[in-house]
């Protein structure tokens, strides 16, 4: 059931340039190397995989250097060279929306409702993650190397898919550039920070649930009709390919709420579109499909549904960017596929974390005080007063 | 029985679980903010919206631009969007008919509504776009140019940000691991 993967066969791989237009070498590897690469994996997870234990590290030198990582993404894109660009996927699943570096709510998720780990459960059940793992946050490399590691453990029961800030343009401004040199050094830094980001090119870009769910980090757009389109994206890709299909596929969003029907304009930028709840119904039906999960919004429940619950969107970050105060959550899709929502709530700020300094408070003071001010969200079904149509979940 | 077989449903006891596990939320019973942007006929949008004053030049383009890009199949919607394209916050018509006094209860004390907060949170694209167009990743972009100037163009051969990574040298030998804090 759960194939470990050896790295034998890489083994007079690993030394080998990664072959792109501009050479990018190999680093020399050092003298005192503990382990081998097959070990390396291993032991990021059992690093890093400390669902109730885990702390945010006083000093934020990173613990793997730019050879590790390369060795990390090398091995990890084998894996996701190999398999389709839409996954095709069994139930029981979790699925896991933006990250963005908030390592301790990925820890926190693991420990509430289970971990990938054969002392865990992950014999059961298949872990999906919809991307955005990088930037915001403070703890970008740990998210993401973990995340890898996990795959290359369990490349058919752990899955991730890309985001939109699984790019280079993005994430040299938002956060992971900059983590990475802070913790690793400016020659390593940039060195990882250019590795991952081609690693990034090769990740899927969807996945299917049994052929019947279907989950991209952004949406379907204007230009998306049918799986097939997505299937016939080719990787490596780059998000400046000129791909309408990917564009629509990373950045998309639903309009903002049920009453707004077919494309509106996205206020994220030009060319970026909202798509309403007849584009979701339209879509479902002519391909087969049940439902959409996505990502790439920050919802204050943790989970938000639209076109009558058909597309749920899906945010795992607790307290985004510190200020947002918004639950967390993920989607257990059980056998029949039941899908059942599992919530963490924001914990308080410790006095002196990042997430509170002043210049944090200054710049995101925009989300504070919203969960005390928002009325409770309607589900499906509950009656619902005639005027509240603001709500999101008004269906 | 196989149409029924594996058909999407909701755990509903979870959601009522959730539901009565919510924290209680207060009401605002202060008036509404009567915060409503006006769009001029001419579709620039009006000075009131001082909260987006740097990129409402990018969103009016924006509203053109995606107006003229995206292919609607009905043409009624596309009809409609006028008066309403760039209103981001206001997301209902039946609002719009109401009148600037309309009820929004996600607004803080600020005016300011989740969505719109939200709205100006994700900015990550313009940022990047603002970005190429200034060429402050790269120094040589010769190549770029032409296409820069076509602010809804999506066909960029190549970005500044990405080309100045592929471009990035790489030396030979990893430096040494006390690297530079």
């Amino acid at each position: 059931m759960v194939r470990q993967l050896s790295l034998d066969q890489f083994e007079n791989e690993s030394r080998r340039m990664i072959p792109t237009n501009n050479d990018l070498s190999y680093p020399a590897k050092k003298f005192t190397r503990q382990k081998s690469p097959q070990g390396l994996h291993k032991k990021i997870i059992s690093t890093l995989l400390k669902p109730r234990n885990w702390k945010a590290p006083a000093n934020r030198r990173f613990f793997l250097d730019s050879y590790e990582v390369g060795e990390l993404c090398y091995a990890a894109e084998q894996i996701f060279m190999q398999e389709p660009t839409v996954l095709q996927l069994k139930a029981p699943v979790k699925v896991f929306g933006d990250l963005h570096g908030q390592f301790g709510d990925l820890m926190r998720l693991f420990d509430e409702y289970g971990f990938p780990s054969t002392a865990g459960d992950i014999t059961y059940i298949d872990y999906l993650f919809l991307g955005d793992y990088v930037d915001r946050g403070q703890h970008s490399l740990e998210t993401i190397t973990l995340l890898l590691a996990l795959k290359i453990e369990y490349p058919d029961n752990v899955h991730l898919i890309r985001g939109n800030h699984e790019a280079a343009d993005i994430n040299a401004l938002f956060g992971f550039r900059i983590e990475c040199i802070e913790r690793m050094g400016e020659n390593d830094g940039i060195w990882a920070w250019t590795r991952f980001n081609q690693l990034f090119n090769y990740l899927p870009l969807a996945a299917l649930i049994e052929k019947k769910i279907i989950c991209m980090h952004g949406g379907i757009g204007r230009s998306i009709h049918s799986v097939e389109q997505i299937e016939k994206l080719e990787r490596p890709i780059t998000m400046d390919a000129g791909s309408i299909v990917l564009m629509d596929l990373l950045w998309s969003d639903p309009t903002e709420n049920d009453s707004i029907e077919g494309l509106r304009p996205n206020a994220r930028g030009p060319g970026l579109v909202t798509f309403g709840p007849d584009r979701v119904t339209d879509f479902c039906k002519k391909n087969k499909l049940q439902l959409i999960i996505r990502a790439h919004e920050c919802v204050m429940d943790g989970f938000e549904r639209f076109a009558q619950g058909q597309l749920i969107t899906l945010f795992s970050a607790t307290n985004y960017c510190g200020t947002a105060n918004n639950a967390g959550a993920i989607l257990v899709v059980g056998r029949g596929l039941v899908v059942v929502p599992k919530l963490i709530h924001p914990l308080p700020p410790p006095l002196q974390s990042p997430e509170t300094s002043p210049e944090r408070y200054v710049e995101d003071k925009w989300m504070q005080e919203l969960n005390i001010q928002r009325p409770p969200t309607p589900t499906r079904g509950r009656p619902q007063p005639d005027h509240d149509r603001s709500s999101l979940a008004y269906i | 029985m196989t149409g029924k077989k594996g058909r999407v449903r909701w755990d509903e006891d979870n959601l009522g679980e959730i539901e009565s596990n919510k924290p209680v939320r207060q009401k605002i019973t202060e008036p509404k903010t009567p915060y409503h942007p006006m769009i001029d006929d001419d579709g620039s949008v009006s000075p009131r919206r001082s909260h987006f004053d740097d990129c409402v030049d990018q969103h009016a383009e924006a509203i053109q631009s995606a107006l003229n890009n995206v292919g609607y199949e009905e043409g009624s919607s596309s009809e409609k969007m006028g008066p309403e394209s760039g209103d981001w916050a206001s997301s209902e018509d039946e609002a719009d008919a109401m009148g600037p006094y309309y009820e929004d209860s996600e607004t803080d004390s600020s005016g300011m509504s989740f969505r719109e907060q939200r709205k100006a949170h994700y900015d990550e694209f313009l940022k990047v776009r603002e970005l190429r167009q200034k060429g402050s990743l790269i120094e040589d972009e010769d190549d770029d140019d032409a296409e820069m100037d076509k602010d809804d163009s999506l066909q960029d051969s190549s970005s500044s940000l990405s080309a100045g990574v592929k471009d990035i040298e790489i030396e030979e030998g990893r430096p040494n691991g006390a690297g530079k804090p």
